[in-house]
């Protein structure tokens, strides 16, 4: 108990400090919800290693024992440091936050079509509350539902944490087949707080109403290389019908920590694909939950994590099949150098109800170095017959036999390395449906692979 | 152009070549044959420098260059080719990214411009159609699902694209039917050059009907133990390697 519980108390302490300058602070189901989760977040505790869905991460090596809570600063950034993190070609909806915060001289909305909200989190308290009260509300009292009957809070804890400090972030409503022509991009940065490295919470909702169709792309970042913490939650609602592509980029400074959130509710016939690449960040975990609720949803989830040096990169999904006929497809696929370390818990449960699903799961690592490690931890609860279920897990170095191969073409080391490396996550890259996004993540894997040492 | 010196060879703490002394000059194709577990294979590796095959004594002239001082990709840039027994499946790489980075790699080496993607295309396209390949080659994973006779094929390909100077073509006939031999052998027969040398390794004679040695050697016990003209392969193939055996 001891230091984790301390730690719990300055966080506690910081939330009396600021609850009443917290955006939506008149609002009271906001201000009953914010103190039932800090209520909750000190009753857990951080998140250790003693439990199973942390077991591969340790938050007490990153968070500072006394954070410093991000505010509306300015911080000193500039576009011309943003720029590199463009899509291309625009247009497309670029909101920028620095610290959670919405930064409207940064960001480039463009025209907003007929029946989309964009807008932050403040805007969304102060015009659509409803709207916030309903989604916010879902996460309240969700806790880790085990098979062994035993359902456990703890897991929850950083997702508690964030309802209780979120200041800010994007709000992303359409209406009825509303349909976006181009990605609504999302630059999160968290930088210093003064001279301190700042904690910053950002919180995304999306929801997408019955034939709606959107390109959600988050990005991660940090500033140079200040150190930061970011504990990030993103909620994502797809209506009958719709269907959302959600990308997200962890790209946060080498120093920096990231804990990512994503809570993704699927209503009947919609259509998910979500993707995330993480090369960022000393220690990170992302979380991924995503619910067939609905019959007949298609859902994808993909992820590759590139990690070197000392980083530490944890990745945890739980897909949960709801009802009949969903499908869900799964590929994550680690490079791991140096003495990184890189994560995979992937739990996938078919509920009674959901009859024929067709699940499939696979995670894949490549490690470059004797030092580097992967877990990969693959769990199928089905709790009914009539599915197809399936799932792999491989890791494995690049095979002697082809670097030589290669190289006796007159392909030097590196270059042969790096072509396997290519051959190996490449593809799940090139197969990315919206071609602005597809380029981003080329020319981010592209620049990773010459960075190798 | 090639000059191996009295070269010994210890694989996995086991001596296989004892000894080996062999020269060839440009333009002439050489055979080595020999029983199995002779040393060919193991003498392929270590001209072409796959790691754990070191010259433990001995040395490698190519071209006046200390040959055994080069890493794989050196040899290969100054023009060595060794067309593999067993070649290597390599998923996730389509057969044209492979040829094109080798090619340019090649080229960059000897100063000149890389291909652009239509000269290659271009380029490759000929080829293609000289070995009776199906354009598909290009988009097909490299030797990912192809059959014994396209692998080979895949391997002539490539030495027909990189135009090595000094090729050593490794079993290439093994698992061959006589229809893909014939092509294959057309292949090799149309890079025959003044500027080339060849040395083809094969247990049977089979492929040396197609593709005609200047001079046959026999590889026995890690040495060559007899060297002739194209009449000596006729003869080990009525009388086997026997002669050549202490065990026997």
């Amino acid at each position: 108990m001891g230091a984790s519980k301390h730690t719990s108390d300055v966080y506690v302490d910081r939330f009396d400090e600021i609850r009443d300058r917290l955006p939506g602070a008149g609002l009271p189901w906001l201000k009953n919800l914010r103190s039932g989760a800090i209520e909750r977040f000190a009753d857990c505790g951080l998140p250790n290693s003693r439990v199973e869905e942390w077991k591969y991460t340790n938050l007490s090596r990153i968070l500072d024992p006394q954070p410093v809570l991000a505010g509306p600063s300015i911080n000193g950034v500039h576009r011309a440091s943003l720029k590199q993190y463009y899509l291309d070609p625009t247009p497309c909806h670029r909101m920028v936050f620095v610290n959670s915060y919405y930064r409207p001289d940064l960001s480039d909305t463009g025209v907003l079509p007929a029946g989309l909200t964009l807008c932050s989190l403040e805007t969304a308290l102060a015009d659509r509350p409803e709207l916030l009260e309903a989604h916010w509300g879902i996460l309240h009292d969700l806790s880790e539902d085990r098979l062994s009957g035993k359902n456990d809070l703890k897991p929850h804890a950083m997702i508690a944490l964030n309802t209780a400090f979120a200041a800010g972030g994007a709000v992303i409503h359409l209406d009825h087949n509303v349909s976006l022509d181009g990605p609504i991009h999302l630059i999160y940065l968290t930088t210093l707080e003064g001279e301190r490295p700042a904690m910053s919470h950002p919180r995304t909702l999306v929801v997408a109403e019955a034939g709606a169709h959107a390109t959600i792309f988050e990005t991660f970042i940090g500033n140079g290389g200040d150190a930061h913490c970011c504990n990030a939650l993103t909620q994502v609602a797809v209506g009958p019908g719709a269907r959302v592509c959600h990308y997200k980029h962890q790209g946060e400074a080498p120093n920096g920590a990231h804990i990512g959130s994503s809570h993704i509710c699927l209503a009947k016939n919609s259509t998910y694909n979500g993707f995330v690449l993480s090369d960022g960040a000393l220690v990170s975990r992302n979380e991924i939950r995503v619910r067939l609720e609905g019959e007949n949803v298609d859902c994808s989830l993909d992820g590759i994590y590139l990690a070197r040096g000392n980083q530490h990169m944890d990745n945890w999904t739980r897909i949960d099949h709801m009802a009949p006929l969903g499908k869900s497809r799964e590929v994550y696929k680690g490079v791991i150098d140096g003495a990184a370390h890189g994560s995979f818990q992937g739990k996938i449960r078919v509920w009674p109800e959901a009859i024929q699903s067709d699940a499939r799961q696979l995670n894949k690592n490549l490690l470059l170095s004797d030092r580097a490690e992967a877990s990969s931890k693959p769990e199928l609860e089905i709790l009914t017959d009539d599915v197809q279920c399936a799932h792999g897990s491989t890791v494995g170095d690049l095979d002697g036999e082809t670097l030589f191969y290669l190289r006796s073409r007159g392909v030097g080391e590196t270059a042969a390395r790096n072509l396997l490396i290519d051959a190996f996550v490449g593809e799940v890259i090139d197969n990315l449906a919206d071609v602005p996004v597809r380029k981003y993540f080329r020319n981010l894997f592209n620049h990773w692979l010459s960075e190798a040492t | 152009m090639l000059e191996i010196r009295d070269l010994h060879t210890v694989v996995d703490g086991k001596p296989i070549l004892r000894g080996v002394d062999l020269e060839i000059v440009a333009g002439e194709v050489h055979a080595v044959m020999g029983p199995n577990g002779s040393g060919k294979s193991t003498l392929a590796y270590v001209l072409s420098g796959r790691e754990g095959y070191h010259a433990d004594s001995g040395e490698v002239l190519y071209d006046g260059q200390m040959l055994l001082e080069l890493t794989p990709e050196e040899r290969a840039r100054a023009g060595l080719f060794l067309a593999f027994q067993y070649p290597v499946e390599i998923p996730g790489v389509p057969n044209a990214t492979f040829l094109r980075t080798a090619v340019n790699a090649v080229r960059l080496a000897r100063g000149e411009e890389e291909l652009s993607a239509m000269a290659f295309l271009k380029e490759a396209r000929a080829k293609l159609k000289q070995l009776q390949m199906d354009e598909s080659f290009l988009n097909r994973q490299v030797n990912v699902g192809f059959s014994g006779g396209e692998k080979k094929r895949n391997e002539i390909l490539q030495m027909a694209m990189l135009e090595p100077r000094l090729a050593v073509l490794d079993e290439t006939d093994s698992g061959l039917d006589i229809d893909a031999l014939k092509i294959v052998a057309d292949g090799i027969n149309r890079l025959r050059s003044a500027g080339r040398a060849m040395l083809v390794i094969t247990h049977y004679q089979r492929l040396l009907d197609y593709i005609v040695p200047d001079k046959v050697h026999v590889l026995a016990e890690g040495r060559i133990v007899r060297s002739g003209g194209k009449e000596l392969a006729v003869e080990l193939e009525k009388k086997g390697y026997a002669e050549f055996s202490s065990a026997a």
